[in-house]
């Protein structure tokens, strides 16, 4: 199991603002991790409409996860 | 004896505009080039308004603002524009920020466009603009803004405000990335609340706005603007995170040149 830390940006539900998040996941990739938190956590991302951050840097969603890693999750904001 | 006939609000541009051209990083150089500059804001909501206020107060010397919607009481708390008497009256947006700006600032050329942004219009006003301010409230048209500004070879700032958090991206064709190298589709309105349903901070906005607009006077006064980094502001933390965007060469957009948003 690897530990890591997940960031979203002002998703549905409760959250506000930027929350970061201690995480554990066996997810081997970006796309797995995000799979995984649409289903336990109930938020709306799919991967033609949101992005991931692996350590502050913009991945393909085939970028592999590893222990340690700070995972941003978030997509555009439609406000004006 | 001459009559003295300078007044306050026809002062030489020189002094209205001395704490711009002050500015080292702007100089009476970079604010002569703001003064001839045409920018187009699509969407006067909390975002146009803001950014509508900055630019007619640093003199950009033609500003069109197109909205197809008018003043409502949900405005009033996060659009800095507007009066009483335009929500009293459901004055359309653009209208009433023309005017509103025309007392701030008689002395550049003000345009309301009252029309809904598409495919059928967007085109001629992204090409008589020298750079595109986002203050859209939907994705469509902001794919729509991206293909436009694209194919015309035009800058254009992204900027998106949700709950307490904004985006900010500056687009330079040809420069670095543009939004479909990030974000392949819109995202679907039922999948991403808009503020209405969400809620929108004002002074979240108005951050992102004054971010946009930076960005915007500096890629007028010469200067080179943040062109394919993603600024994520979180103003309720006072945060933010700034990422580099690569560019895709595979791109629908900037890459293939397919332009499917603009075609009918």
């Amino acid at each position: 199991m690897k530990k890591i830390q997940v960031r979203y940006f002002a998703l549905v539900g409760e959250r506000r603002g930027v929350q970061t998040e201690p995480y554990e996941t066996e997810a081997a990739t970006a796309r797995q991790l995000l799979h995984e938190i649409e289903t336990n956590k109930r938020i709306p991302l799919t991967t033609n409409i949101s992005k991931a951050m692996v350590n502050g840097k913009y991945v393909e969603w085939d970028e592999p996860i590893n222990d340690g890693d700070l995972v941003t999750l978030l997509s555009p904001f439609s406000g004006g | 004896m001459t009559a003295d006939i300078s007044t306050p609000e026809n002062a030489p541009s020189a002094a209205r505009y001395s704490r711009h051209a002050k500015l080292a990083l702007i100089g009476p150089a970079g604010q002569a080039k703001i003064e001839k500059s045409s920018i187009l804001l699509i969407g006067c909501g909390s975002l146009g308004c803001a950014q509508a206020a900055f630019l007619a107060r640093a003199g950009v010397g033609r500003l069109t603002l197109a909205d197809r919607d008018t003043v409502q009481a949900p405005n009033m708390a996060t659009q800095l524009l507007y009066d009483e008497r335009d929500l009293r009256d459901q004055a359309p947006k653009a209208e009433a920020a023309a005017r509103h700006l025309r007392a701030i600032n008689s002395g550049i050329a003000i345009e309301p466009v009252v029309a809904d942004i598409t495919a059928a219009n967007i085109e001629p006003l992204v090409n008589k603009a020298d750079l595109v301010l986002d203050a859209t409230d939907n994705f469509e048209t902001r794919f729509l803004l991206n293909d436009a500004a694209v194919k015309a070879g035009k800058p254009w700032i992204y900027g998106g405000v949700l709950g307490t958090d904004g985006m900010v991206m500056a687009v330079s064709p040809g420069q670095g990335p543009c939004l479909r190298c990030l974000f392949d589709l819109p995202a679907p309105e039922d999948r991403l609340p808009p503020p209405d349903v969400f809620g929108v901070l004002a002074t979240a906005a108005a951050w992102v706005a004054a971010l946009q607009t930076t960005q915007a006077l500096k890629a007028l006064a010469g200067g080179k603007a943040d062109w394919g980094r993603m600024h994520t502001l979180d103003i309720w933390n006072g945060s933010v995170t700034t990422a580099e965007v690569p560019r895709d060469p595979a791109c629908p957009c900037c890459g293939r040149r397919e332009f499917r948003f603009l075609k009918p």
